[in-house]
């Protein structure tokens, strides 16, 4: 009995002394490596021993300067950006950089498949989603200057510059963002007139279209699921209600599901919301139903407010969506068109 | 002969595999550039930068993770007598897939080791739960099956709420759940191969008690051999290497399912010879599925999970249609 109790014992010390052991010896064969990898980081740079600064972006016809500052920029991240020359080989990998980019006269040496605007942007090479852009293409393109943008894509900053390129970001999540990163792209390219002109124009027609409008206003998208999501005031897409004066019922609601800015909200919510206005963004393009058209399907909606008095106004996805950046001032006024009475 | 054959074919999938990993992506960088770049005789860094520090590097961590998953995989199905073994399947790669959409959603500030060692915990938690159901006497392997399966479909669960309730992206979501080798550095080669190669040595030196495990555990017992203490140790590793596969790239799933089955087939149902063909045969499905997964639409990728399911899919139906 004794015996039996004291091999048991022995057997269960002997089972765990293992799984102890192989423990330690992971986490010891981990610690090294991160030792080894520490040093390692930056090894395949350092390959280029032959260059001093190890700099792989840069332009080979470029002829090396003494170090002098020519323009120093705080980015979107808060980053303090130093640039000794003009870039010339940009890249930019969201639709808010590209946009900003070519509004100010510059262009692009690689894009991502959502930027399309202006329509020369498609002739630019491709590096994949702006989500998951390929950076063994962006590496390969050898880019002065990366421009990404900072909400979405702040996760690839430290990835890009371990492979020695320049990045900057930009935002456009307030109007004050969208004007300081345009500025900044201004600064960079050495078009700061432009820039100014290109926010000059922006302020001049917000002040034309006002910002005195007043009614509710509920801005809706749907997933596949068809779970309806409202944009918040603190969104892109909730900014452009904003900026004409409009109350967003969804103010309030905390940030959930795929799209950030939008908030989960029930058919429930939106019956109490009771909306003047309701604009709709369908994230599928056509053939795909317009939300716009199946909402008003939706039967216990027929009460709405905006849909007896027909204000569903279906909005174009990339300019209230995908693409924030200096066309907001086309979203804006879209909407402002669609909601004076004449129009509608 | 006909063994021979299939070493060399084996041999030579996995060269042309491991070439291709270096040879081809995304960026057009002509073959004379490669080799220079591969020789570091290229005068331009940025070839160099992409050869050395993104193309070998991935290559290495899907061959380690494919390694580790079709290890995992045989060891489960060694120990539990159960032809439907896989460590994602069972929710031990769960656990860590908690832990690192957990660490996505931003709850959790950590370096690459605390996400690296953390994973292997999460995942150990999920194994000492599972062998905790497991470990009473006589359960059947189809009993053992389902209460893993029960368990995986928690774990998946709870993952997908952590994530619906952090601001996570939808790709990051994607690479997590699908699986992905985009961000693979030489950090993670350096976690990878001590973790596969101490797993495997262990692996082959408690090969020999999976022999009487075959037969049964009261049989088992009766010849020495503790079934329970053997899946105690059999589920510690499992769990490590789950936790290290997840770590480098997500839940890819069917690879801890199927290699095993192909291993036997290719290299014989001995404990030895299947827990080293599946090491290899999951690293040759891996490595496979992450070419397909960054060249078809390339530069567009596409989830490595989703490819090696593609796979897995058919080839487990063929196998469940020849088991008798």
């Amino acid at each position: 009995m004794v015996n039996g109790f004291h091999s048991r014992l022995r057997q269960s010390f002997s089972v765990w002394t293992i799984v102890i052991i192989f423990l330690a010896c992971c986490l010891l064969s981990g610690c090294s490596s991160e030792d080894i990898a520490k040093k390692n980081i930056n090894a395949p740079l350092s390959t280029a021993t032959t260059n001093p600064t190890p700099n792989v972006t840069r332009d080979p016809t470029h002829t090396p300067e003494p170090a002098k500052v020519v323009i120093n920029i705080v980015d979107a991240l808060g980053q303090e950006i130093s640039f000794e020359s003009t870039p010339k080989k940009i890249a930019t990998i969201s639709p808010t950089a590209t946009e900003m980019l070519y509004l100010l006269g510059g262009s692009s040496i690689l894009r991502d498949r959502s930027s399309d605007f202006p329509n020369q942007v498609k002739a630019v090479p491709s590096i994949g989603s702006a989500y998951n852009p390929s950076i063994e293409k962006i590496v390969a393109g050898k880019p002065d200057l990366v421009i990404l943008e900072a909400l979405t894509q702040a996760r690839f900053v430290g990835m890009l510059k371990n492979y020695g390129l320049q990045v900057m970001a930009v935002k456009a999540e307030t109007l004050d963002d969208i004007k300081t990163s345009i500025l900044n792209i201004g600064s960079v390219i050495d078009k700061k007139d432009v820039a100014s002109a290109k926010i000059l124009d922006i302020e001049k027609r917000l002040l034309t279209v006002g910002s005195n409008d007043g009614r509710s206003v509920l801005l809706l998208i749907s997933d596949q699921d068809r779970n309806l999501y409202a944009a918040r005031p603190e969104s892109y897409t909730g900014l452009i209600a904003d900026i004409l004066g409009m109350e967003n019922k969804a103010a309030g609601l905390a940030d959930s599901g795929p799209y950030p800015g939008f908030a989960a909200i029930s058919p429930e919510a939106i019956l109490k919301s009771n909306p003047d206005i309701i604009i709709t963004i369908s994230p599928a393009p056509a053939p795909a139903p317009r939300l716009s058209k199946t909402l008003v399907q939706i039967p216990p909606f027929a009460g709405l407010k905006a849909i007896r008095t027909d204000k569903v106004i279906e909005a174009d996805v990339a300019l209230f969506l995908q693409s924030p950046g200096p066309r907001i001032i086309n979203a804006v006024e879209f909407l402002k068109k669609r909601l004076t009475p004449e129009s509608s | 002969m006909n063994i021979k054959i299939r070493y060399v074919v084996l041999l030579t999938a996995t060269t042309s595999l491991i070439l291709t990993g270096i040879l081809a992506g995304p960026s057009d960088i002509n073959l004379k550039d490669v080799f220079r770049g591969l020789t570091l005789s290229s005068d331009d860094a940025v070839v160099k930068t992409i050869i050395w520090d993104m193309r070998i590097p991935r290559m290495f961590v899907s061959l380690l993770a494919g390694g580790c998953l079709g290890l995992a995989g045989v060891l489960i199905q060694l120990s539990t007598r159960s032809p439907l073994g896989d460590p994602n399947l069972f929710g031990i790669g769960g656990g860590a897939a908690i832990f690192l959409a957990v660490v996505a959603a931003g709850f959790l500030p950590l370096g690459h080791f605390g996400i690296f060692f953390g994973s292997i915990c999460s995942s150990l938690l999920i194994a000492i739960f599972l062998s905790k159901l497991i470990s009473k006497d006589n359960l059947t392997p189809i009993k053992i099956a389902i209460i893993g399966i029960a368990v995986g479909a928690l774990t998946i669960a709870i993952g997908t709420s952590v994530i619906s309730h952090g601001r996570v992206f939808p790709s990051q979501v994607i690479g997590l759940v699908s699986g992905s080798f985009t961000s693979s550095t030489w950090l993670t080669v350096y976690y990878l191969l001590p973790t596969l190669c101490l797993s495997l040595v262990i692996s082959i030196i408690i090969s020999k008690r999976f022999y009487p495990i075959m037969l049964g555990d009261v049989l088992s017992r009766s010849l020495g051999v503790n079934p329970v203490r053997t899946r105690t140790i059999t589920m510690t590793i499992v769990a490590v290497l789950s936790g290290t596969s997840v770590y480098a790239g997500g839940l890819i799933g069917f690879i801890g399912l199927m290699s095993p089955h192909i291993a036997k087939r290719i290299f014989g149902n001995t404990p030895l010879k299947l827990v080293i063909g599946s090491v290899w045969i999951g690293s040759i499905t891996t490595i496979f599925a992450d070419q397909i997964a960054r060249l078809l639409f390339s530069p567009i990728e596409l989830p490595v999970g989703m490819i090696t399911t593609v796979m897995g899919a058919p080839v487990m139906m063929y196998l469940a249609l020849r088991i008798r």
